[in-house]
């Protein structure tokens, strides 16, 4: 009988969000149609692509987890027969679907796009890593969202987080096997970027399971 | 004898500013309680304990025969929760809100729902953000109400309500306790309202409990005596006199423990009493805690 | 069995004392007969918008005055004493009386005095009938 206010809690939470979810896979389209151009057109739908997963990525935390604990929405929630694990349980579960279903459809869209156009399939490998890094980037956020109230927290772990992605981009473009495999036709999974992969998803794991296991040991919820 | 409702036993929580200290309460099915006490004594916490919201550090916390917070899910299935500053989802609708309560909990009257509809003068298709503070209250409440749970945990149900509402929101809850298997503990600072439905009434102050007991024996216990002490007398100090203000020969005398013989204790001393007066619960509140804060400064 | 009591805030008598009053009127006005059911305690309680325990201990006072009688498990009733309302009315005059004491009290009467002012009430009322 439980299983199910956790779902309607679920539920819940995706159609409250259903236009970010929409806008996201929306906003992405053009973005993804201008990376296979030439030059400054390319760079630029390269841009927006991560940057509407990155707004999306702020938004979905900021508004599902910080805002509704601010507004007090979540005492409504906590009334509901759930216990405190498992309005967490739901509060992430919805929010990462919230963020993985245009994370995902952009993900595959991209793949998609890089092998059937002219863009060279080397560059693969680097799209997939800074891809991957924004679902990390995700698991970051949420999880700074589930632990702590400050907003200076989460302003500070933003603007980290954005120059992080910054950073990183400009290190794997000069990574030697990226930059040699850049113009090839075929994608090359070199060590290196296997490796960042895996740390990548190990972390978003880690990380994201920590503020889990934080925030159910916590008693208070208000 | 059926369990009681709500037990809690010398429960203790910490803040950096603020303590809730050897939190006693009990109520027992049929009843409703009043919780009255100043701003920051520690109502909601007291009543978020009871919702598992917060987990004190010491202390045992029953409710409807579950033991939180280990039960929380199964005790919360039959308790409607309403808090003033609870918030439903501003972009949802009040219909929204009523379809989602309904999937959650088998036990929602969707006829009774009509009812409450009508009767707080809502309309179910309007957006929460749109509606006024005294509406949104009462939407609330009724998402609490139509599904007739046993307990009603209210903190400050009607504060901020017109007239007209508050006398609205008090019929619905003493409409509620026809059923003596449902209770009610409601937190106000309306001390009329609770004076009028309350059958057990508690008082809290700077997160201790300074007092509980029923209605009419606070009523009966408590009142304040105009004396006239003639020159050469001295006014006696009785037992349970709380509060003796004395101006001149003038003397009122506020006593906790009044008796029928208490005027000829007085009289027997020399001391004429020219009247005896009842005290409002609000005088009583008052005097309560202006006495329990002396007694602890001393 | 709607019982369309009211309970004002603006007197100052205890809530219970009001409720004993007006059932005490219905019956002296014969409006509730002897044997008649009064409602329940919660339904009473719930129309009068007053605490259940409230409306227990007035149903409880009148019970010790003679006025009501409760069978266990079937309700309260309206005593079948024949001469209620003489008995109610007495009542009445007795309390009256008490409040009149009190204020002659205040007012540092002697009881003889009270009983003079008595004596004036009653003439002047026999004056106002032999006038009609």
């Amino acid at each position: 009988m439980n299983g199910s206010v956790v779902r309607q809690l679920i539920l819940k939470d995706l159609y409250l969000v259903r236009w970010l979810i929409v806008g996201a896979i929306v906003a992405g389209i053009p973005a993804l149609a201008l990376m296979p151009a030439s030059g400054l057109t390319s760079y630029v739908g390269g841009v927006s692509l991560i940057c509407v997963l990155i707004i999306l990525n702020i938004f979905l935390v900021m508004s599902g987890v910080v805002q509704e604990r601010k507004d007090k929405v979540l005492l409504f929630a906590l009334s509901l027969p759930v216990s405190s694990a498992q309005y967490t349980a739901a509060k992430v579960i919805g929010n990462a679907i919230a963020f993985l279903v245009p994370w995902i459809i952009l993900t595959v869209a991209a793949i998609v796009v890089i092998d059937a156009t002219r863009m060279p399939n080397g560059i693969l490998p680097f799209w997939i890593t800074v891809l991957v890094s924004l679902l990390l980037y995700y698991c970051i956020l949420l999880a700074v969202g589930l632990v702590w109230d400050a907003t200076a927290a989460h302003v500070s772990m933003i603007t980290a987080g954005n120059v992080s992605v910054n950073f990183l981009i400009a290190f794997l473009l000069g990574l030697p096997s990226v930059r040699t495999n850049a113009e090839s036709q075929t994608a090359v999974w070199t060590a290196d970027i296997i490796t960042i992969l895996g740390i990548e998803l190990a972390a978003a794991v880690v990380i994201l399971g920590t503020a889990v296991y934080v925030r159910s040991r916590r008693g208070d919820y208000v | 004898m059926t369990e009681p409702v709500i037990e809690l036993e010398h429960v203790e929580k910490s803040y950096r500013f603020f303590r809730l200290s050897d939190v006693c309460l009990r109520l027992d099915a049929g009843q409703i309680m009043g919780f009255v006490g100043p701003n920051g004594a520690g109502k909601s916490t007291t009543i978020r304990i009871l919702m598992a919201m917060i987990r004190p550090e010491r202390g045992t916390v029953r409710v409807l025969g579950h033991a939180l917070p280990r039960e929380q899910a199964a005790a919360k299935r039959d308790i409607g929760f309403v808090s003033e500053d609870m918030r439903l989802y501003g972009h949802a609708t009040l219909a929204w809100h009523m379809r989602f309560v309904a999937s959650v909990y088998p036990h929602w009257d969707t006829k009774y729902a009509d009812v409450l509809l009508r009767r707080f003068n809502l309309q179910p298709d309007q957006a929460i953000r749109h509606l006024s503070h005294g509406e949104r209250a009462k939407a609330t409440l009724l998402l609490a109400l139509a599904r007739r749970p046993r307990l009603l945990l209210l903190d400050e149900p009607t504060t901020g309500l017109d007239p007209v509402a508050r006398h609205e929101v008090l019929t619905e809850l003493m409409d509620v306790v026809q059923d003596e298997r449902r209770a009610i503990l409601f937190s106000s600072h309306n001390t009329q309202d609770v004076e009028q439905v309350s059958d057990q009434i508690t008082f809290i102050d700077r997160g201790r409990i300074i007092d509980t007991s029923d209605k009419e024996t606070f009523l009966d216990r408590w009142r304040r005596l105009h004396l006239e002490v003639p020159s050469g007398v001295t006014l006696p100090q009785l037992a349970g006199s709380v509060d003796a203000t004395v101006s001149g020969h003038i003397a009122v005398v506020t006593t906790q423990a009044y008796t029928s013989d208490l005027e000829g204790a007085y009289e027997r001393a020399g001391v004429i009493v020219r009247t005896v007066q009842r005290m409002t619960l609000e005088e009583i509140f008052i005097a309560t805690v202006m006495h329990n804060r002396r007694e602890h400064a001393a | 069995m709607h019982s369309d009591l009211v309970i004002s805030h603006a007197d100052r008598r205890p809530m219970y004392l009001q409720i004993m009053e007006q059932i005490r009127r219905r019956i002296a006005v014969g409006d509730w007969q002897p044997g008649r059911e009064l409602p329940s305690i919660r339904a009473l309680a719930a129309s009068t918008r007053v605490s259940v325990i409230t409306v227990k201990r007035a149903y409880f006072e009148l019970e010790r005055d003679g006025v009501i009688v409760t069978r266990q498990g079937k309700g309260s009733f309206v005593a079948d004493s024949a001469d209620l309302s003489t008995k109610l009315r007495r009542e009445e005059l007795d309390e009256r009386l008490a409040a009149a004491a009190d204020l002659g009290r205040l007012l540092g009467m002697t009881p003889d005095e009270i009983a003079g002012r008595l004596r004036d009430a009653m003439q002047k009322k026999e004056q106002e009938e032999g006038e009609r």
